[in-house]
């Protein structure tokens, strides 16, 4: 009841001028017209009363005038509430009460205290009315005519004396000042109200969501700065009091506007907040993924305020999501075709192995064995492939830059190849450029490793009878670097071109039934791609189908100062050992923990002569060494082990070494699976002297041995 | 009698017929406020501008309350009050609000064309060429005479050369009304002033101009004002109508509508009585009841020149049709009424005996201010304002008058499709309104007053004319014509029988040999010629409204 008498209250002092939510400004001017309208319906009022009495006491020119007066500040009061400045009206009020206040100085009236109390109140009106700096002129002229007016004889037809003169001047003055002392101070405290609400301001300004607060009529009160960035509004006052569907229709289709505008009209008949997805373009760089929130505000007696918008870009969430399945999906097509990689040589090989236990004589034996070998070094294959592609997607990928022969390690790679080439009929050309250096530094292993891929996929995709080319040029040469082009070029089947891009990429690859046909993890170009790139180079591919494909790509290597000064020695593995070496006599200690592990490793050691004392773990290990040293000539220890594992033997043997004082540390090797580069040199650290990757390549652990115990 | 009892009577039987006829009307007729209007369709900020309500209600008000409602009843009161106020009524309600609305709907409904051009469409060029040449002698007439009206009042000096304040206060009041219209018109076509703040601030422009307007008077010869005059009308009848004309109109109609106001709380507070007695008999001063009240009574009752405005200037600017019946009927039933309070200001002034020799406004002034001073108002002052308000009834409508008459020459060129030679010349704006206005003020200095006596006859025979038009406009378009086959008919008996007599007088005249010729020939001719004119469009008309020719729709 209270809250509909202050409603019609309200809108009989104001007028329609002023509805639905209001901003600061807004109340500030609702405010003053408020007191305006009461303040000057009082005093139009009052004129008409004075100008009634003077009219019925035979002062019918001045009682008209007043009459006039009181009927045209009335009026006037009624130009606050239209469509005009506020100024406007304001100005006109203020300048028909000055006027009045202006004549009953002039024109001696009985109530002689009246006519002063108008002119002392006419500051502190003009001032509110008009504000501090435009309201002082009215007030100052008027205290000047009343200067003028009670100082100039005969001027005006009230005969003051001097004293009273300054008594009323001043007390004019003295109101004047007190009013725009109120006003000034009314100005800092609007500041600091400002201020507070600037946390407000920011949530509008700093959101990244778009924000939009409508009034009861649906136009604009407030909206976030992105909003206004985004649809390319540079000054808010463009769109504000602007109805949304105005500003909304400079970015949505006329049918669009009519069902978003139907939901939001649904939403307030209903009282219910509503959200939506839709995909618009609001100006911010093309189609953007919203989810609409449009909340109807009630105030207290639930009556509909406004509303409050909110479009939440979902853009980026709905693509993440999207990119996420793709992932994922590609991830189950990779452990499927991993599933079947893994099975094919485990086939082979648990097959195989049954064909050989069951098989009487040698020859087929033998002929199972090589077959389960071949299939298990296809194995190890596939799983050093998923290994340096776990690394990559964890980025853990390193390279080891050193000093080699760029030709030679070519020479190799194309070497081992020479048995599949000549298996398949195939013919193998390898075309060097003189002009690259000869020897430089990079990671050999690993470059080695993109070039064998290359040809392994060219020799694959290849038919019978093709031809492969191996082609390495300088592309550039500086004083200390150097960029190498390597394409590997072959007659194959070729990649179609929409699916060029993407043989890059983890797990594709270019026709599913492809790893059906050929095998392969579809591992091999992604690691190389990671390669080249680690190597500051690029891959690319030029194929068409059926002709054939070209893979290039680019590798920076470094060039030595002074070359082989700092050659590496783990180069000599390509030395076939032509035959086995005699150990006979030595003393190997053997730290593993499991049987077969120790079994294999005996076996293999047993045509070279070597004594083997086995340790199944750490403790045991230095226990039998520490028992007895000087009694072992090699250590090969595993990582791995219950109770003390490798490194800590290893450590262990290394201070008992030191505080027995011995004369030379015996060698460690390290005889594990964990094959990673910091694994090594975890081993090393730990002072071993080596290491041998499991599964264990025979000619690697002789290499060692010789090494060592020569 | 009693005037406060009068008046009572006479606004309950206006709003009741508003509300009643003139709904019924609108309801029959059909009204589509979905439709576009012409001031929509045709828009060119010239002639055709779309204008809020108000605005076209005070222009219409303002254009056709000239003279004549305050002039008319205080003549006819020779009658007796009773006649005269039936056939205020009556003729209202029944002839001329209808005969208004007709007219407006009419030119609404076919592209807010005058009704000449409705003439031609329905009964041929002809026709539309005699009704034009019959609304620009007719307007000739009456800015001549109105011209001369207004330049009296503004005259500063009377004729032994003395001063005369009243007069001059008025003068510069009207023209600072011209200058501040000129800003207000501004105002509301550039800055888009709602209705309260164009009203607001038109009020306020008026009390300042009152006011500046009584405390410096402008004492200039009547000879000279009558220059200022056509220069003014002129120009009003040259620019954009929403310049000048719109604003101005709309500007004294506050005034007009103060001074209805404070006439009629002047006649409640005061309750003056009726002195004149209800009926004197059939003939009073030479004159016959029939024709002579239905032609002297012509402004508040039916007018053919309210057609002019209605189809000239309102059919152009409304900006919705639902408009139509407020701005057409509604200002005829206010303007009524204005010649209701005039009948009574004329019927208390007579216990004191007429003032002999003074004119119809200077009575009603004298009534209206004798009225207010009862309530406390300075006599001067009130008398000075209600000058004012009658002297604008006056002016507002010449600049009506001056571009109506215009546009009449101009269409009366315009049949054709070649532009070039002398039509184009004829065509254009200045040359029509020199050809307008030039013989108007070569009538006023000549004196009109010689043929002044036809006016009444000219302006209910167009009245008649225009009522044929819109029966033959509404018979054509299938809507229903009993309510304006009643007035037509009786309307053209009143006119014809009318000029008859005034031809028969002149006859008589010759024939006892005091026949002048420079000033009874002038009438005779101009009484034949409006004659013939209007039979010509008559017959014409008459013989396409009595086709058997199935209804043809045009919209």
């Amino acid at each position: 009841m209270t809250t509909m008498f202050k409603d019609f209250a309200l809108s009989l002092l104001t007028g329609s001028k002023y509805t639905g939510m209001q901003d600061e400004k807004d109340m500030d001017a609702i405010l003053r017209l408020v007191v305006l309208n009461i303040t000057y319906t009082i005093a139009s009022v009052l004129i008409i009363g004075l100008g009634v009495s003077d009219m019925k006491g035979g002062n019918v020119d001045r009682g008209l005038l007043q009459l006039i007066i009181g009927f045209s500040i009335f009026l006037n009061l009624l130009l606050l509430r239209t469509e005009l400045p506020f100024m406007v009206g304001g100005l006109i009020v203020t300048a028909i009460f000055g006027g009045f206040c202006a004549v009953s100085i002039f024109t001696k009236s009985e109530l002689h205290g009246f006519g002063s109390l108008w002119i002392f109140s006419y500051p502190l009106m003009s001032i509110f009315t008009l504000g501090l700096p435009a309201g002082l002129v009215p007030a100052l002229l008027l205290l000047a005519a009343s200067i003028a007016g009670t100082c100039v004889p005969g001027l005006s037809k009230f005969t003051y004396t001097v004293p009273e003169a300054i008594l009323i001047n001043g007390l004019y003055f003295f109101v004047l000042a007190l009013t725009v002392i109120y006003e000034y101070a009314r100005s800092i405290k609007d500041h600091w109200l400002s201020r507070q609400d600037s946390y407000m301001n920011m949530v509008f300004a700093n959101s990244p969501d778009i924000i939009l607060l409508l009034d009861k009529h649906g136009c604009l009160v407030y909206c976030a700065d992105v909003f206004l960035r985004q649809a390319r509004v540079n000054d808010f006052n463009e769109i504000r009091k602007k109805n949304y569907r105005e500003v909304f229709s400079r970015f949505t289709s006329p049918e669009r506007l009519t069902e978003i505008i139907n939901l939001f009209q649904t939403s307030r008949d209903e009282k219910n907040p509503v959200m939506f997805e839709r995909v618009m373009d609001i100006g911010g760089g093309g189609q953007r993924h919203y989810e609409i929130h449009f909340t109807p505000m009630h105030n207290e007696a639930d009556i509909f305020q406004g509303a409050f918008v909110l479009f939440h870009d979902m853009t980026e969430i709905i693509s993440a999501k999207e990119r996420t399945e793709q992932a994922s999906r590609a991830k189950s097509n990779f452990l499927a075709t991993m599933s079947h990689e893994i099975r094919t040589p485990m086939n082979a090989i648990i097959g195989m192995t049954a064909i050989a236990k069951s098989a009487g004589e040698t020859e087929k034996k033998e002929y199972c064995l090589d077959k389960i070998g071949e299939a298990s070094t296809h194995l190890l294959g596939i799983i050093n492939d998923i290994l340096d592609m776990s690394k990559i997607e964890e980025n853990k990928l390193e390279l080891s830059p050193a000093e080699f022969e760029c030709e030679a390690m070519m020479r190799r790679v194309v070497n081992i190849f020479e048995f599949r080439i000549a298996e398949k009929n195939q013919t193998l050309r390898f075309v060097f450029d003189p002009a690259i250096p000869p020897r430089i530094i990079a990671d050999e292993q690993r470059l080695a490793q993109v070039i064998t891929n290359l040809i392994g996929n060219a020799v694959k995709f290849t038919p019978d009878g093709g031809e492969i080319i191996l082609d390495a040029r300088l592309e550039a040469l500086e004083k200390k670097s150097c960029v190498l082009e390597v394409a590997v070029h072959d007659t194959g089947i070729g990649i179609a071109r929409e699916k060029q891009a993407s043989v890059f990429e983890s797990f594709v690859q270019e026709d599913s039934s492809i790893s059906r046909q050929y095998g392969g993890t579809g591992l091999g170009l992604a690691i190389s791609k990671t390669i080249v790139e680690m190597m500051r180079g690029g891959i690319r591919v030029e194929s068409e189908p059926g002709r054939g494909s070209s893979f290039i790509f680019t590798v920076q290597a470094g060039i030595p100062e002074r070359p082989g000064e700092n050659a590496v020695s783990g180069e000599t593995e390509a030395e076939e050992v032509e035959e086995l070496p005699d150990f006979s006599g030595k003393r190997i200690l053997l730290a593993e923990d499991v049987d077969i592990n120790r079994e294999i490793v005996a076996a293999l050691l047993e045509p070279l002569g070597v004594e083997i004392t086995e340790a199944e773990n750490g403790q045991a290990a230095f226990d039998t060494f520490s028992a007895n040293p000087g009694g072992f000539d090699l250590v090969f220890m595993d990582i791995h082990m219950p109770g003390m594992d490798g490194y800590e033997a290893a450590r262990r043997i290394r201070e008992f070494e030191a505080s027995a004082r011995s004369e030379r540390a015996v060698p460690i090797i390290a005889m594990t699976a964990n094959v990673f580069r910091e694994d090594v040199e975890r081993c090393l650290a730990a002072g071993m002297d080596g290491h041998v990757g499991k599964p264990l390549d025979f000619g690697a652990v002789i290499k060692i041995l010789l090494r060592h115990l020569e | 009698m009693n005037g406060l009892l009068l008046l009572i009577i006479s606004a309950a039987v206006l709003v009741l017929a508003y509300f009643l006829y003139g709904r019924f009307l609108a309801k029959t007729w059909g009204i589509d406020p979905s439709r576009k209007t012409p001031a929509h369709e045709l828009e060119d900020g010239m002639e055709y501008v779309p204008t809020s309500p108000a605005v076209v209600f005070g222009h219409e008000f303002a254009s056709i309350a000239g003279a004549g409602p305050i002039n008319g009843p205080i003549i006819a009161a020779m009658f007796g009050w009773l006649p005269a106020l039936l056939w205020l009524l009556g003729g209202s309600v029944f002839f001329g609000a209808v005969h208004d609305f007709a007219a407006l709907y009419t030119s609404v409904k076919n592209r807010g064309e005058s009704i000449g051009y409705v003439i031609e469409r329905y009964a041929g060029r002809a026709g539309k060429r005699f009704f034009l040449l019959f609304v620009w002698l007719f307007s000739i007439l009456i800015a001549a005479a109105f011209a001369d009206i207004v330049a009296g009042t503004f005259a500063g000096f009377d004729a032994r050369g003395a001063e005369i304040p009243t007069n001059a206060s008025v003068a510069s009041t009207s023209s600072l009304f011209i200058a501040a219209a000129v800003g207000l018109g501004f105002l509301i076509r550039k800055r888009k002033a709602s209705d309260l703040a164009s009203g607001i601030i038109a009020v306020d422009l008026l009390i300042v101009c009152i006011v500046l307007g009584i405390f410096f008077p402008v004492f200039i010869s009547k000879t000279v004002w009558l220059y200022l005059v056509f220069g003014y009308i002129f120009t009003a009848s040259v620019v954009p109508v929403w310049a000048l004309g719109q604003p101005r109109n709309y500007l004294n109609s506050f005034l007009l509508i103060a001074m209805v106001l404070a006439a009629f709380i002047g006649v409640v507070c005061t309750a003056p009585e009726i002195a004149i007695p209800a009926f004197t008999g059939f003939e009073s001063g030479g004159a016959y009841l029939f024709p002579s009240l239905f032609i002297t009574i012509a402004c508040g009752a039916i007018s053919g020149f309210h057609s002019l405005v209605a189809t000239g200037a309102a059919s152009k600017q409304i900006s919705s049709e639902r408009h139509m019946l407020p701005i057409s009927y509604g200002a005829m039933l206010v303007e009524t009424l204005v010649a209701v309070l005039a009948l009574i200001a004329v019927g208390s002034l007579a216990g004191n005996g007429l003032p002999r020799g003074t004119t119809p406004p200077v009575i009603f002034a004298t009534a209206v201010s004798g009225f207010l001073h009862q309530l406390g108002l300075p006599n001067q002052i009130s008398f000075t304002i209600v000058s004012l308000a009658v002297s604008s009834f006056v002016l507002t409508t010449l600049d009506t008058v001056a571009r109506l008459g215009r546009l009449a020459f101009q269409e009366l060129f315009s049949t054709g499709e070649k532009t070039g030679g002398a039509a184009g010349i004829f065509r254009s704006k200045a040359a029509a309104s020199v050809c307008t206005l030039l013989p108007a003020y070569l009538l006023a200095i000549m004196g009109y007053q010689n043929i002044w006596a036809l006016f009444g006859a000219a302006n209910q025979l167009l009245a008649a004319l225009t009522l044929i038009a819109c029966t033959l406009f509404f018979k054509k378009t299938g809507r229903r014509i009993f309510m304006l086959l009643a007035p037509t008919v009786i309307m053209l008996a009143v006119t014809y029988s009318s000029l008859v007599l005034a031809i028969w007088k002149k006859f008589r005249l010759f024939q006892s040999g005091s026949f002048n010729p420079a000033v009874d020939g002038l009438q005779t001719g101009i009484a034949a010629l409006l004659l013939v004119l209007g039979i010509l469009v008559a017959v014409s008309c008459t013989a396409k409204l009595l086709e058997k020719s199935r209804a043809v729709s045009v919209e």
